[in-house]
């Protein structure tokens, strides 16, 4: 005996020790002899592939007999304890006459089909493996996808009545979804408003220093009334109270119930203890809701769902309050009986009323209204689409598994028409035929699924792994316990359904010509109902390799966009000037000047400027004009985009100056300063170059804003945003001449740009301690988030779409060699004809060509059809890319012509005179 | 051994037939029966040792075999190994299911499902 066959054997014994002893004692002994001598009786050089097998099958045998035999036995015992009375020699006896004597359960012979399923399984074990594979894809992609989707999309937000919480926004046509400003809100407050609760908040992290264990916690400011809003009340103590958001005494605070668990060990006595937070000392009055996290928001906040430490009190009157100064994120929940319409409508006739006295109404500047949102889509209506597309595909791989399944099934089905053929002729019912095909049937869902299961908790973490930037709601979501029950439901009842088949196509009368397989009428119906399957599986795999196709050139155009500006090493942060203390242009150019003249005396900062706006992040402004001395043709449109930029903020972007001078300090509001400007190559091609006579741009003058602008110098373009394929015409006007209210920084170093925000927030407190900075974030962060989606979703959908056309393929070579083991006989008269072996091999070729091409056209229409659900996602090419239609194309016949050479081959080599006996 | 009517104990099972009649004609052991049926079906039929041992264990215990008495056994053979034998309810068993199936395969070829010639 070899090593592998004396660990099996040993394996075959402790298996035996599975038999109820009373058979043991009686029959172990021979039965080891047996297995002994027919194991030598391989011989000494039986392959090991022999070998094993012959091992795989006495270990599945002894496995499922002594189940049975122990089944038994309890039976047996059972039915003589209750018949007592009987003497011990009797009761051995009954034992002895075996199962027969007692009434036949209904589980019995259910139980035989499963062993007999079991054979059936691990006689075709390809057959079986790809039956079961099938499933597992199937079930693992859309258990894992629809998990995504179902925690993201469907699951409601963990707040009571989520469906009337509302993000508050202030809105301008400079800035859509602003955050509130301290003194508005105060206002509103005071007045009959549509929601039954209103609140603010703004995150202010904190130093925690108890216990030598110094430690940065997330703190986040709330208004009065805040968890009330949200539905969850404090779990120990109280919330804050309107005295609480005065000045001095506002050191109160409501520990994060993890914090509490994680530092105080969860102590009901902390409440009323003092903390040491940043040098101040702060009241313990609360411990949060377990299930209170960060409500998110787009402004001084963190993510939704991510932990706060430390909940504390706003400081919000009643002393003046900033009333331009926009940064808290507002969330509030509607009345009962008010719609988000009537809301919002409502909230603007108060805001006009609140905001009037304190605006310009002839500044479009100062035009604000109010915009209301639903929480759950302000937080997750970004990555609706694509979630949208990906559910798409993951539905396609269920439907293939459900075809590929079908395919398989009938398979089995039409190889086994002779065996029920014959075992209906000696007396098999029809409904012990049925049952027993769905036990299979059964046997392989069960197995399927259970592989799905951990394809699906594995496909799970690769998700949830690749996609933190692009899934919000990220904690929310865990294995979809219905998604697992639909994902196999729907595939186990094709399964079924399938391997009734056969059971159905199984007729007495057909009986004769069945056993002669020479192709009854349902061995041809099955290979009519498999060309139809083949046909589609090709036309499905074809919709998501295009699918996959488009979306992969629309992530290679992203990626090689050159976006006209450096994002790397580059730290960016927002701020705003408050109009009360900075109300004449004057003043706000001072700012700017002091702030670019400090930042650029710190170390590392290799060029910093300020500017209106930041690329990509949304901004859109563009304005008439006029060019002195030239009178632009009729169809052309004189609109330019205008930027207001610091003097070397274009350099700290790292924007090129291609022609004439840069901006300068000294170009300023001085009343011998002539106003300057900038413009983009774009502008430059535009208005003179591509303009007959319009003579050289740097020098010309442009009006603008009432205002005549010298143009000293041409940047190269930045693209307009991260998707558009173009750079419209655009000025940069010196934001010393233009002073707006707001403005972001950019600084260039050459390390982490992130080191430098200390030293940011240090330059602009020392300039004015009051102003908060907003949207620190490096510029890379702006520039990368935009291609991260789609990244994402090329990855998933090419996965997917790798997946359908190894089942498309699969089925197709499947179809192909059973029609070639089919047709050998018709191959084999061929070829005694005299037809040659490529001509054959071509017959074969032409088949699978020929489904693949009927595949190939559905598919190509149905992507078509469907294509317009990927537009949204989709970058510099459209829905209808002739290039990847025909790759597609071209990829699939390639793939699918190789995947029949191989039965074709077979058919080419087969021999008249074997294939006629 | 209680004694049985024959036919209560029909329709055997397919394995119970092809043991019984691997014994018809001689007392065989384990392996032996293993061989015989494989031989009889052409190589379609190959038990495994485990379900051979259940079908062997259930049909004692039915009455149909027994195992061959030591003394009985022809000289020379292993004496470890067990050789199991036909009892003759176990013969007429196996003839009132073989009558059965006959009657059966009358039935098809009178409806011409088989050919007369192949009885």
């Amino acid at each position: 005996m070899s090593i592998s066959s004396r660990v099996l054997f040993r394996l075959y014994r402790l298996l035996m020790g599975l038999y109820p002893s009373e058979f043991r004692a009686e029959w172990s002994g021979d039965m080891l002899r047996t297995v002994i001598v027919r194991e030598g009786a391989l011989g000494g050089e039986a392959g090991m592939l022999r070998r094993l097998r012959f091992w795989r099958r006495e270990l599945f045998a002894v496995l499922g007999t002594a189940l049975r035999q122990r089944w038994k036995w309890a039976r047996i015992r059972d039915s003589s304890v209750a018949s007592r009375g009987t003497d011990a020699r009797q009761e051995r006896s009954t034992m002895a006459q075996g199962p027969r004597r007692r009434r036949p359960t209904a589980i019995e012979p259910i139980l035989r089909d499963l062993r007999f399923a079991l054979r059936q399984l691990l006689r075709r074990p390809g057959l079986s493996v790809a039956a079961v594979l099938t499933l597992a894809l199937g079930i693992g992609a859309n258990t894992a996808v629809f998990s995504v989707v179902s925690g993201v999309l469907l699951e409601p937000l963990p707040y009571p009545e989520e469906d009337r919480l509302v993000r508050v926004y202030d809105e301008n046509p400079n800035f859509p979804r602003f955050p509130l400003a301290p003194a508005a809100f105060n206002d509103y407050r005071e007045l009959e408003l549509p929601f039954s609760g209103f609140a603010t908040y703004s995150r202010v992290n904190l130093q925690l220093s108890e216990d030598d264990r110094p430690e940065q916690l997330t703190g986040m400011r709330v208004s009065s009334g805040f968890f009330q809003v949200l539905g969850m009340e404090p779990a120990l103590g109280r919330g804050f109270t309107r005295e609480e958001e005065l000045a001095g005494n506002h050191y109160q605070l409501v520990l994060g119930y993890q914090l509490w668990q994680r530092r105080f060990n969860g102590d009901a006595s902390v409440l009323g203890r003092t903390l040491e937070l940043s040098g101040r000392t702060f009241t313990v009055v609360g411990v949060a809701h377990p299930d209170l996290r960060s409500p998110g928001g787009s402004f001084r906040s963190v993510a939704h769902g991510e932990t706060v430490d430390l909940w504390w009190p706003l400081v919000l009157g009643p002393d003046e309050q900033p009333r331009f100064s926009h940064y808290l994120n507002g969330v509030a929940r509607l009345r009962n009986g008010v719609s988000l319409e009537q809301a919002e409508a409502a909230m603007n006739v108060i805001a006009a009323e609140v905001v009037a006295p304190f605006v310009d109404p002839e500044d479009e500047g100062d035009a604000w209204t109010m915009s209301l949102v639903p929480l759950s889509e302000d937080i997750v209506g970004h990555a609706r689409s694509t979630l949208l597309v990906l559910l798409g595909a993951a539905s396609l791989i269920l439907l293939m598994a459900c075809v590929n399944m079908a395919g398989v099934m009938l398979a089995r089905a039409a190889e086994r028409q002779g065996e029920i053929a014959l075992r209906m002729a000696i007396g098999a019912s029809r409904g012990h035929l049925i049952r027993q095909m769905l036990v299979e049937g059964a046997v392989v869902a069960a197995l399927g699924g259970v592989a799905g299961v951990v394809l699906g908790v594995v496909g799970l973490w690769q998700l949830l792994g690749l996609a933190p930037e692009v899934l919000p709601r990220i904690y929310s979501i865990g294995l979809d316990a219905k998604v697992l029950g639909f994902a196999v439901g729907a595939t186990a009842l094709t399964a079924l359904a399938a391997g009734l088949v056969p059971a159905f196509h199984a007729r007495r009368f057909e009986l004769a010509g069945t056993l002669k397989a020479d192709g009854g009428r349902a061995i041809r119906s099955a290979v009519r109902s498999r060309r139809v399957l083949v046909v589609s599986q090709v036309a499905l795999a074809v919709v998501l390799l295009v699918g996959a196709g488009l979306l992969l050139r629309s992530l290679v155009g992203l990626q090689h966009v050159d976006p006209g500006f450096r994002p790397d090493g580059v730290l960016t942060a927002r701020l705003s000037l408050p109009s009360a203390r900075y109300s004449s242009a004057q003043d706000r150019a001072e700012f700017y000047r002091e702030l670019e003249s400090r930042l650029e005396g710190l170390p590392g900062v290799w060029a910093t400027g300020v500017s209106y706006a930041l690329p990509w992040s949304g901004y859109d402004e563009n304005s008439d004009f006029e060019i002195e001395g030239w009178e632009p043709p009729e169809d052309l449109l004189m609109s330019l985009r205008y930027h207001f930029v610091g003097a070397d903020f274009l350099e700290a972007i790292g924007v090129p100056l291609l022609e004439g001078r840069n901006l300068r300090d000294s170009d300023d509001r001085s009343p011998d300063s002539p106003f300057v400007a900038l413009i983009n190559e774009a502008m430059a091609r535009r208005f003179w170059r591509e303009q007959p006579g319009a003579g050289n741009p740097v020098g010309s003058q442009l009006h603008f804003w009432g205002q005549v602008v010298t143009i000293v110098g041409i940047v190269g373009n930045i693209k307009d945003g991260p998707s558009s394929a173009e750079t419209r015409p655009a000025a940069f006007f010196h934001i010393l001449q233009f002073p707006r209210s707001s403005a972001s920084v950019a600084l260039h170093t050459r390390g982490d740009p992130m080191s430098l925000v200390g030293s940011l927030r240090e330059v602009v407190a020392s300039i004015d301690p009051a102003l908060p900075l907003a949207e620190v974030r490096p510029l890379s962060e702006i520039a990368g988030a935009t291609t991260a989606p789609a990244r994402f979703t090329v990855l998933l959908v090419g996965v997917f779409a790798a997946m359908a056309l190894t089942l498309a393929v699969v089925g197709l070579y499947g179809l192909l060699s059973y029609l070639v083991g089919q047709r050998s006989q018709e191959i084999a008269v061929r070829m005694a004809l005299g037809a040659a072996g490529g001509r054959v091999l071509g017959l074969v070729v032409t088949e699978g060509l020929l489904l693949t091409a009927f595949g190939l056209v559905l598919g190509i229409a149905a992507s078509l059809a469907l294509a317009r659900f990927l537009a949204s996602l989709l970058f510099g090419i459209t829905p209808f890319d002739p290039l990847t239609l025909v790759g597609v194309a071209v990829a699939v016949l390639v793939v699918a012509g190789t995947s029949c050479l191989l039965p074709a081959m077979r058919a080419a080599r087969v021999e008249p005179a074997r294939a006629m006996r | 051994m209680p004694t049985l009517d024959p036919r209560s104990l029909l329709p055997l099972t397919h394995l119970s037939y092809h043991v019984l009649l691997a014994l018809a004609d001689d007392d065989r052991h384990g392996y032996g029966i293993i061989k015989e049926v494989l031989a009889r079906t052409d190589g379609q039929m190959e038990l495994e040792t485990g379900t051979l041992y259940t079908a062997l264990k259930r049909l004692k215990d039915e009455g149909l075999i027994d195992i061959v008495g030591r003394r009985e056994r022809p000289p020379g053979e292993d004496d470890r190994r067990r050789t199991y034998r036909l009892t003759p309810c176990g013969r007429e068993v196996l003839a009132a299911e073989s009558q059965r199936l006959a009657s059966l395969v009358g039935v098809a070829m009178e409806k011409r499902v088989l050919p007369a010639t192949s009885a």
